[in-house]
């Protein structure tokens, strides 16, 4: 209904703006002069194009930007500049008109990286967005891909992990991978990094992002493709003077406030007003805590807002021969959560420089580290405390103990408060004999550091006309050090339970890419090609070591510890070999064809199936170059275009072995050894253990996908319109088969299975408004993805679970989405007399339901069971606006996501479901005996737990002022500008859903067949931030 | 120029299609291939090995299978999973029910396999030795799963996944015994006895033990009997003077009572155990194998009088961590300090059962017995208890002495079934402290459900 208001508002606008630009009429000449210069900075633009609108005369602007015509005054003049907006100015009498003109938004000439190479966004026969850095890096998150929500159009990026710096989840047209991982490649300027990159990447320093989508344009990285491709183009300098740009933001992250906790002083209340008068238990309880007299908030204690801060300076600049760009940058994020930090220190250096005609080199070299403190415990469990429970012992509540040992400013346990005298009876506020949430919290310190440097050196020579040969060679390393730290106070059982895991990693990756391009257009034709080989190779070493046997919380050293708990290295390596080819080919700028094939060897695959062949071809016709069309003005772009490709995934998967060890799938085409132990007179021997089943025939999983599309460009593509349709067929997919144990192991990895998804994308974008002073673009994205299990090999309707003490339900079904919830339709609440104590707890609530006796025959049992829909949206949107207004300019998104169900299981430890004050009554002797045992079962097992996961956010909204020129020339500056900005601002959230993050979906251990589960999730961060951009 | 760039092309051409196929080897690193390995008496043994490595796992389940679903034993909060098994409601998802199964599978596979190779072992004696311990341990694992699960798939070869559905048969448990019974004979003749190997590796004892509790099962007593002599008369094994001793980590394999047991080492976390932590209230699951009120009833716990059951201190300790009133909770297997990684070994077989399992066998299926010998064995241990002896031996006080001279080692489940009184004892204990309704299909358990969904070989009744 919104969306039909807003197409409505555009269409009426368009028209009052558009139509007087059409009238055309004729009269007497006389000369005019102005003046012509760019909206953007106001400078003079030279050799604009003037043309008296029906005749052939016409003149060009002078070195100043000004020009002399002569023209009548019913005559309309046409000014434009290549990278230009067109613009028609009708003369009306006026003999002076200056003219500014704006760079072209959406330039079909804008150029557009495409793997291995660049072409025109007007000759694209596939599927690629392209997203300019234009404010991405004012946005307050942490990461670079968190400011990409909603940017595009079938790309799917939700904050699953809410934590500062947490990684979010991105899908390109869906899931298409049942087992191995399906994000997108990242290709970071020409090189393929693992997408860990994403969270080290620094936002300022980033031109220009293309996703590659559909199968035909990802297919040029082969066996890497078929989730998407992500390509991160960054700034590099530009010949001229050195521009300094500094650009900070300072501000403060929150929660909203949910108020999904029960308060002491309400449930104190509660009791007294409902508990029968014989209830003493309750009673005695409650009196116990009021005479206590302490409330908590553990929302707010565990929810605690912070500080984030980014600041970043760069210099750009260099001759005609060499450029270079230099930047730094430093970022804080807080979080919202207690302990939770993030920090990232990023430098980047890039050079490029012509030798002479024939030669050139480049380098770059980018650093960084990040830092990142973790909320050490799952937040369902740091926020099931009592609220009666304070952090800390003071002279009141010690007075409410037993216990002598106990001081003040000593962590208050729940089992400090038990079997107290009060008034003369004994109570019990106890429930659980867990230690406090905040020393849970602040007692255990769980970092993550990573260092990375990401280098790459090119040398580029340009052999003939149109003909170069470039070789790259790029080393990127990673190194991480993750520490987890449980101090003595963090675990009821204290020094027994203090414990040390200290987890580094190496990866050392090499590429060298050697790439022969030709481009050259002679008459009608345009003809762009690539042909390279490729070499990579990946090299890990992991070491874990867990150390206990602390006694005090000083030294954290592993040698402060006596017992070594765990300890093991691992080192794997894997190489892939490419050749590739891709021919682009364009006649009259009209019919558009691309071919491109690219075979990958992989030494993860066995030897027969090391080879992959990555084929795709896609067809374009500009319809609007026909001459048919040249008689429809408004239509200024209509481009119809088809695509085929072959892709693949090679991403390995990992699984448990019989002995719940890892087992990483580097080698699973052979049989694996490893070492094992075991003890004989006392000592430990060393044996070798089979791990898995070989599977000789293991390759890649498959994707074959088609896209169709039409763009349309609107009144010289001020309004244009491109809507996608794809669907891609991904089998073979390598997936963990269950085996049955005879064979000596419970599951093996295999090619099987097949998996659809189907959508559409739209993506409108319009120059709404554009005068001198008042500029307003809009642009909306609509995706429509359907995912779809066609063929599940034999396991067709497997249920599978998260967590075996509380089974809640999924089904792999063909015909349905890959993961579906499944479970019982709740129907009542059993009666509160039928409870053994409902008073227990605070917000405490039973433990099972009535459930519907969904096939009628009288009894509830497994065949009551039903599909309670999927994870997966159905329609995500967004909507972008840009409004400048003289020196203001305000920006804002909203974006949207509906029909995705998500599995919470909050509630059943905020209501402390599974606490047995909540079962119903057993004893037959009772007056309340519940009869109607056969007729409930556990909450968790219903679609209580299935939750509508849709929301609609105001991602960010951006308002900014920049200094006039005439102000900062004088200064020295050439731009000067400060804005607020805010992220989340507004984020409306499903009645139906009660937890604090509809994307937070962290629990499912990483397993697609068992996505959407959420338990204890980091909340929605608001983020309000006051920022500003300086250059000079 | 033109001559360099068609240089260059077919460099580069040259770089695509050769030498790549070496480019793309990558051997495992932190593993070996299996190809050719095991070719000689080192590389064999590294599979045996691996067997023991692979069983010493069950220990820290196994107890959930047996005990807890006993009179003896069930948890201290009673939830989940755990909980299943106090309540004689195992679902058939239960994933120690599937890790028990494709664990046992998993070293029935490894025997086979290895057992391909055993003639590599040029050594003679020790080629006997090996394949005796293959066989025992095959038998060991077939004996455990058939008492669990029932009727199984018998499994005498590698099978490769394509010829798994001809194999995923449940095969009717008297034929497995058979087969038992066929590996064991092949055990007891080759391999050696306690003292010529490692402590540790099975052992003739062992295999006789082993063989005696299947005669004792198929009801064969005049065999268990000579089988349980050839233990005791072998001189290899002696019951240590207190009961606490069996029990104590000094001795890293233990002391002379023990037959067979999987040794762990404290503080070293490629061989240890959790077993000892879990089943103490500081365990992930707050306390499992805890015992119950019928077991500690049972016992004469009464040591202040000095006329109590000396084991109290072994069997118990007394639970009274901050916080809690106070409970009993399994002391058998308690480190000193409580460790998470426990190297207190699991004993499988002592000389103390086998006395028992001779009095089982001398009492056959009589209601009593004062056979001297038979008394003889059952008073020692009755005596280093410190309680009085008996005159002679009924089917149930033979059951009692079972019960708490052995308690927490898993044999309880199997003695009610063996002795005919599980419904009686078990159904009494269901509607009395166990709070549960029992079902004789409760004598079985599930076959795991993730195997069933592969080739549905058939539930067991009830499930």
């Amino acid at each position: 209904m919104e969306k039909q208001n807003f197409l409505g508002r555009i269409l009426f606008l368009l028209t009052v703006t558009l139509l007087p630009l059409f009238s055309v009429s004729a009269q007497e000449k006389t000369e005019i002069t102005g003046n012509v210069t760019s909206v953007e900075d106001s400078e003079a633009l030279i050799g604009v194009n003037i043309l008296v609108k029906g005749t052939s005369s016409g003149t060009i602007t002078d070195l100043d930007g000004n020009f002399t015509i002569k023209a009548s005054s019913e005559d309309v003049l046409v000014f434009s500049f290549i990278g230009y907006n067109t613009k028609e100015v009708p003369v009306s009498g006026q003999s002076v008109i200056n003219v500014q003109l704006e760079q072209d938004a959406e330039s079909l000439d804008e150029v557009v990286v495409i793997g291995y190479g660049t072409a025109k966004k007007s000759h694209l026969t596939g599927s690629v967005s392209k997203v300019n850095n234009e404010g991405l890096d004012q946005i307050p998150v942490a990461r670079m891909d968190e400011a990409l929500v909603g940017q595009v159009s079938g790309v799917s990026i939700a904050n699953t992990d809410g934590t500062a710096g947490g990684d979010p989840t991105i899908r390109v047209r869906g899931v298409g991978s049942i087992s191995a991982d399906a994000s997108p490649l990242i290709v970071l300027d020409g090189v393929p990094v693992g997408s860990d990159f994403l969270a080290s990447i620094d936002m300022n320093n980033v031109e220009s992002i293309e996703v590659l989508k559909d199968a035909a344009s990802a297919a040029i990285y082969g066996s890497r493709g078929a989730n998407g491709v992500i390509m991160i183009t960054t700034k590099a300098g530009k010949s001229g003077k050195t521009v300094f740009s500094f650009n900070s933001y300072w501000g403060y992250k929150f929660t909203p406030k949910f108020d999904a906790l029960t308060s002491s002083a309400d449930w104190i209340s509660y009791v007294e007003n409902n508990a029968a008068a014989d209830n003493t238990e309750a009673r005695d309880k409650a009196a116990f805590a009021k005479a206590l007299g302490t409330d908590t908030d553990w929302e707010d204690v565990m929810f605690d807002g912070g500080m984030i801060q980014s600041y970043s300076l760069a210099a750009r600049g260099g001759s005609e021969k060499t450029k270079y760009s230099i930047s730094g940058s430093y970022l804080d994020d807080q979080g919202v959560l207690l302990t939770d930090n993030f920090t990232k220190i990023n430098l980047n250096l890039k050079v490029n420089s012509k030798i002479n005609k024939r030669v050139e080199f480049g380098l770059s070299a980018s650093p960084s580290y990040t830092k990142k403190r973790d909320f050490p415990i799952g937040i369902h469990d740091a926020l099931r405390q009592q609220p009666f429970l304070p952090f800390y012992h003071d002279e009141n509540t010690l007075q409410y103990t037993n216990y002598d040992y106990l001081q003040v400013g000593d962590y208050a346990w729940e089992d400090h408060f038990n079997n107290f005298e009060i008034d003369g009876r004994t109570a019990s506020l106890r429930a659980t004999s867990n230690a406090n949430a905040y020393a849970k919290v602040v007692e255990r310190d769980y970092t993550r550091e990573t260092y990375k440097l990401f280098s790459n050196a090119f040398i580029k020579l340009n052999l003939l006309e149109g003909l170069t040969f470039k070789s790259t060679v790029s080393a990127n390393l990673r190194y991480s050090y993750d520490e987890d730290w449980q101090g003595e106070k963090a675990h009821r059982n204290g020094t027994a339970a203090m414990q040390n895991d200290i987890t580094t990693s190496f990866r050392t990756n090499l590429l060298n890419e050697n790439i022969l391009s030709y481009n050259k257009s002679f008459g009608s034709h345009d003809i762009s090609a690539v042909a390279g080989v490729s070499f990579e190779t990946t090299d890990y070493r992991d070491t874990q070591q867990t150390t206990a046997g602390y006694d005090f919380d000083y030294i954290r050293t592993l040698n402060a510890g006596t017992d070594k708990v765990a300890s093991f290295t691992d080192r794997y390596a894997e190489s892939l070999h490419s050749v590739l080819g891709r021919v682009n080919y364009a006649f009259k700028n009209k019919y558009l064809l691309s071919v491109s094939v690219r075979t990958d060897g992989s030494s993860k695959f066995g030897e027969d199936t090391k080879y992959g062949l990555f084929p795709a071809g896609s067809l374009g016709w500009r319809v609007t170059e026909e001459e048919f069309m040249k008689n429809i003005p408004v239509i200024s772009n209509l481009k119809l275009r088809f695509s085929y490709g072959v892709t693949g995934n090679n991403n390995i998967i990992s699984y448990r072995g019989v002995d719940g060890s890892l087992i990483r799938g580097y080698y699973l085409s052979n049989s694996l050894l490893s070492p094992v132990t075991a003890v004989f007179d006392g000592a430990s021997t060393t044996g070798f253990s089979p791990i898995n089943i070989a599977n000789p025939n293991l390759g890649w999983e498959r994707s074959i996908e088609i896209n169709p599309a039409i763009e349309i460009g609107l009144f010289d593509n001020r309004l244009n319109l491109i809507v996608d349709y794809y669907q891609r067929t991904s089998d073979d997919l390598l997936l963990e088969q269950p085996m049955p144990s005879i064979t000596g192991f419970p599951s093996a990895v295999v090619n099987i299975g097949e998996v659809k998804n189907s959508g559409f994308e739209v993506e409108l974008s319009g120059l709404l408004l554009s005068t001198s002073d008042f500029k307003w673009t809009a642009s909306a994205n609509y995706s429509y993805n359907e995912n779809e299990l066609i063929d599940f090999a034999g396991a067709d309707g497997t249920l599978s679970y998260v967590d075996s003490k509380r089974p809640a339900l999924y089904i792999a079904k063909e015909g349905y989405p890959i993961a579906s919830y499944y479970g019982y339709v709740y129907e009542k609440d059993i009666p509160l007399e039928n409870l053994q104590n409902p008073y227990k707890l605070a917000g405490q609530t039973a433990q099972d339901c009535y459930v519907k006796d969904l096939n009628g025959d009288g009894i509830i049992d497994s065949d009551d069971q039903a599909i309670l829909g999927s994870p997966y949206p159905k329609h995500v949107w967004s909507f972008s606006n840009n409004l400048t207004f003289k020196g203001f300019d305000f920006s804002f998104m909203l974006q949207g996501s509906h029909g995705g169900k998500i599995r919470n299981m909050d509630r059943e430890y905020l209501e402390n479901q599974f606490n047995s004050g909540g079962d119903y009554i057993t004893n037959t002797s009772d007056p309340n005996f519940f009869t109607d045992a056969d007729k409930v079962v556990k909450k968790t097992l219903t679609d209580l737990t299935v939750q509508d996961a849709s929301y609609i956010a105001l991602r960010n909204i951006n308002l900014g002022y920049s200094l006039p020129k005439s102000i900062l020339s004088k200064v020295g500056f050439t731009k000067t500008r400060v804005y607020v900005a805010a992220s989340n601002l507004l984020f409306i959230m499903s009645d139906d859903y009660t937890s604090f993050n509809p994307e937070g979906t962290n629990g499912g251990n990483g397993n697609p067949l068992n996505a959407g589960y959420q338990r204890g999730a980091a909340p929605i961060a608001k983020a309000i931030t006051f920022g500003v951009n300086l250059d000079f | 120029m033109k001559n360099n760039i068609i240089y260059l092309v077919l460099f580069i051409s040259a770089m695509a299609f050769s030498s790549c196929e070496k480019f793309l080897d990558e051997e495992p690193i932190s593993q070996i291939g299996a190809n050719g390995f095991y070719s000689n008496l080192e590389e064999v043994n590294t599979g045996i090995i691996s067997v023991y490595a692979t069983l010493n796992n069950l220990p820290n389940i196994e107890y959930a299978l047996t005990e807890m679903r006993s009179d003896n034993a069930g948890t201290r909060t009673g939830e989940g999973d755990w909980g299943q098994f106090q309540y004689m409601n195992v679902d058939p998802t239960n994933v120690s029910v599937g890790t028990y199964w494709t664990t046992s599978y998993n070293a029935i596979y490894q025997v086979n396999n290895m057992l391909q190779y055993i003639d590599n072992v040029s050594d003679e004696t020790l080629k006997n030795q090996y394949a005796g311990e293959l066989y025992f341990l095959r038998a060991l694992t077939y004996f455990n799963m058939v008492r669990l699960y029932g009727d199984i798939p018998l499994i005498e070869n590698v099978v490769a996944p394509e010829e798994a559905e001809s194999y995923s048969v449940r095969v009717n448990t008297s034929t497995i015994y058979q087969f038992i019974q066929t590996d064991l004979n092949n055990a007891v003749s080759m391999l050696m006895s306690r003292g010529s190997v490692a402590e540790g590796r099975a052992t003739k004892g062992a295999a006789q033990t082993l063989l005696a509790k299947l005669q004792l099962k198929l009801g064969n007593y005049a065999e268990a009997r000579t089988l349980c002599e050839s233990v005791i008369a072998s001189g290899s094994y002696s019951l240590a003077s207190t009961y606490d001793e069996v029990f104590a980590i000094n001795a890293p394999s233990g002391t002379d009572e023990i037959i067979f047991a999987y040794q762990y080492i404290s503080g070293d976390a490629a061989n240890s155990q959790n077993f000892s932590y879990e089943f103490s209230p500081k365990g992930v699951a707050s306390g499992i194998n805890w015992p119950t009120d019928d077991l500690i009833n049972n016992v004469d716990t009464s040591l202040a009088d000095g006329d109590g059951d000396l084991r109290t201190p072994t069997l118990f300790y007394w639970n009274d961590a901050a916080g809690n009133s106070g409970d009993w909770a399994c002391g058998k297997f308690l480190e000193p300090d409580n460790n998470q990684i426990a190297g207190q070994l699991w004993i499988v077989f002592r000389l103390a059962d086998v006395y028992l399992m001779y009095c089982e066998a001398v009492l056959g299926n009589a209601t009593s017995t004062t056979d001297a010998t038979a008394l003889g064995y059952i008073n020692a241990i009755r005596s280093r208890a410190s309680l009085t002896p008996l005159a002679s031996i009924t089917p149930d006080n033979l059951l009692l002495e079972r019960r708490v001279e052995l308690a927490f080692e898993n044999h309880r489940l199997f003695d009610l079934i063996r002795f005919g009184k599980a419904d009686e004892i078990l159904g009494a204990f269901a509607t009395g402290e166990g709070g549960f309704a029992y079902d004789t299909r409760d004598l079985l358990l599930p076959i795991p459900q993730s195997e069933l969904a592969i080739y549905d070989m058939g539930q067991n009744p009830g499930y």
